[in-house]
């Protein structure tokens, strides 16, 4: 996994969980590393949905809305 | 920076499985015409029939909903309560959800509350049976299917839609390989034709995978219960769902090629009844007139009536138009069992 340049690092929350990732990787990257699967959440920053090829930024933080329901 | 195909802003939506990217606006409009094509290929229905949108609250049905109103066709939503708390007051969050979003668009609809009419909730009718012993799930479901069956044919509706999606398709079906439950692989179809007392029902959404339709619900501004029913934790299918997940991570495109593999080797034969089953007739429930396999109360009115009187609706549902005796696989008794 190729980081970029950015420093630091942004925090990823799904439901009650936060996840630390390094900035400067893509938001599809930040997921992965959290441990989690791209397919089963959508990134939002500020209610807006983000693309998963955009890089993260120090200090950002980005909710993940979990698209998986039934039961 | 991907880039929308259709006007190349900057796409907000990529799906691998389509090698597509799209800008917030031209995904809207995808997934409007998408659910259009589903509709006209799979003959689901038309602007002539009235369709009953069962709505719970969730994304993908207030998505559904969304979309048919916007496609002018005659939608109307059914919401049931089922009286689930879970310390979130489930039902009255689902219930609020759904209210908001038919005021906000004029659109009519139709609530039944089983604690109202039925004495009490689904946790409750399910600790007094054997059915719900352990989860409610099975109660539920059974609950469920009778009310939006019975619904629409006192109202008229030809049509019941709901809002499942490709990968609650697709779990369903990955569950029933998994334990070779053929009768269901027979029946499983995003087209179920009207017969017998029971109203066609359609799945318009079974070909979006369930990270689209929340995407679409997203950019719509769609506020829907983001919370999981409390009964759902732990689910086989969504363990299935995480699993399936799992190997479209892999394997773009997975979940699509089986669900519609399976669809098309039903086509060509595969999951066929099996000749030496016994067919079976149906008949009209003495209480409720609808259709049941064995004479008598339907599983529905055995349930509310096992302490529990039935509601004055459920008692003026009109009895079957057409006669109750038809052909049935025991497979596909097994499958309508649980549909009453």
């Amino acid at each position: 996994m190729q980081e970029g340049r950015t420093r630091g690092t942004a925090t990823l929350i799904l439901r009650d969980k936060t996840y630390t990732v390094p900035a400067g990787i893509t938001v599809r990257q930040a997921i992965q590393k959290a441990g989690l699967v791209p397919e089963s959440v959508l990134p939002t920053r500020d209610g807006e949905l983000i693309p998963e090829d955009e890089r993260v930024r120090d200090g950002d933080v980005i909710h993940l809305v979990a698209v998986i329901s039934g039961g | 920076m991907r880039k929308c195909r259709k006007c190349g802003q900057r796409a907000v939506v990529y799906m691998r499985q389509h090698r597509l990217a799209l800008c917030k606006e031209h995904y809207i409009e995808w997934f409007i015409e998408q659910t259009a094509r589903t509709i006209r290929k799979y003959r689901m229905f038309t602007k002539e029939d009235r369709v009953l949108v069962a709505v719970s609250g969730g994304k993908d049905s207030l998505a559904l909903w969304d979309v048919l109103w916007q496609l002018g066709y005659q939608a109307d939503g059914l919401y049931i309560g089922l009286g689930i708390d879970g310390g979130i007051g489930y039902s009255d969050q689902s219930r609020e959800a759904v209210e908001t979003f038919a005021r906000e668009r004029n659109l009519h609809l139709i609530v039944e509350d089983v604690p109202t009419q039925y004495g009490e909730g689904i946790p409750e009718m399910a600790r007094r049976t054997r059915r719900g012993r352990g989860k409610p799930c099975s109660v539920c479901g059974l609950v469920k299917r009778h009310i939006m069956n019975r619904v629409a044919r006192e109202g008229g509706y030809t049509v019941l839609a709901t809002g499942h999606n490709l990968d609650d398709e697709a779990a369903v079906l990955f569950g029933n390989v998994m334990t070779w439950q053929v009768g269901y692989l027979a029946r499983q179809h995003p087209v179920l034709p009207a017969r017998d007392g029971l109203v066609k029902k359609v799945k318009p959404f079974f070909r979006f995978y369930e990270r689209e339709t929340a995407a679409y619900a997203l950019l719509r501004g769609i506020r829907y219960v983001y919370d999981e029913c409390p009964f759902a934790q732990g689910a086989k299918s969504i363990y299935y769902k995480e699993l399936l997940n799992k190997l479209e991570e892999e394997r773009p495109g997975t979940k699509l090629q089986f669900f519609l593999g399976f669809l098309r080797a039903k086509e060509q034969g595969a999951f066929a009844p099996v000749q030496e089953e016994v067919e079976e007739e149906l008949h009209a429930c003495e209480v409720c007139g609808q259709p049941t396999t064995a004479p008598g109360r339907c599983a529905f009115c055995r349930l509310v009536a096992s302490g529990v009187p039935v509601s004055k609706t459920a008692l003026i549902a009109p009895p079957l138009t057409t006669p109750p005796i038809v052909s049935e696989t025991a497979s596909e008794r097994g499958a309508r069992e649980t549909a009453t």
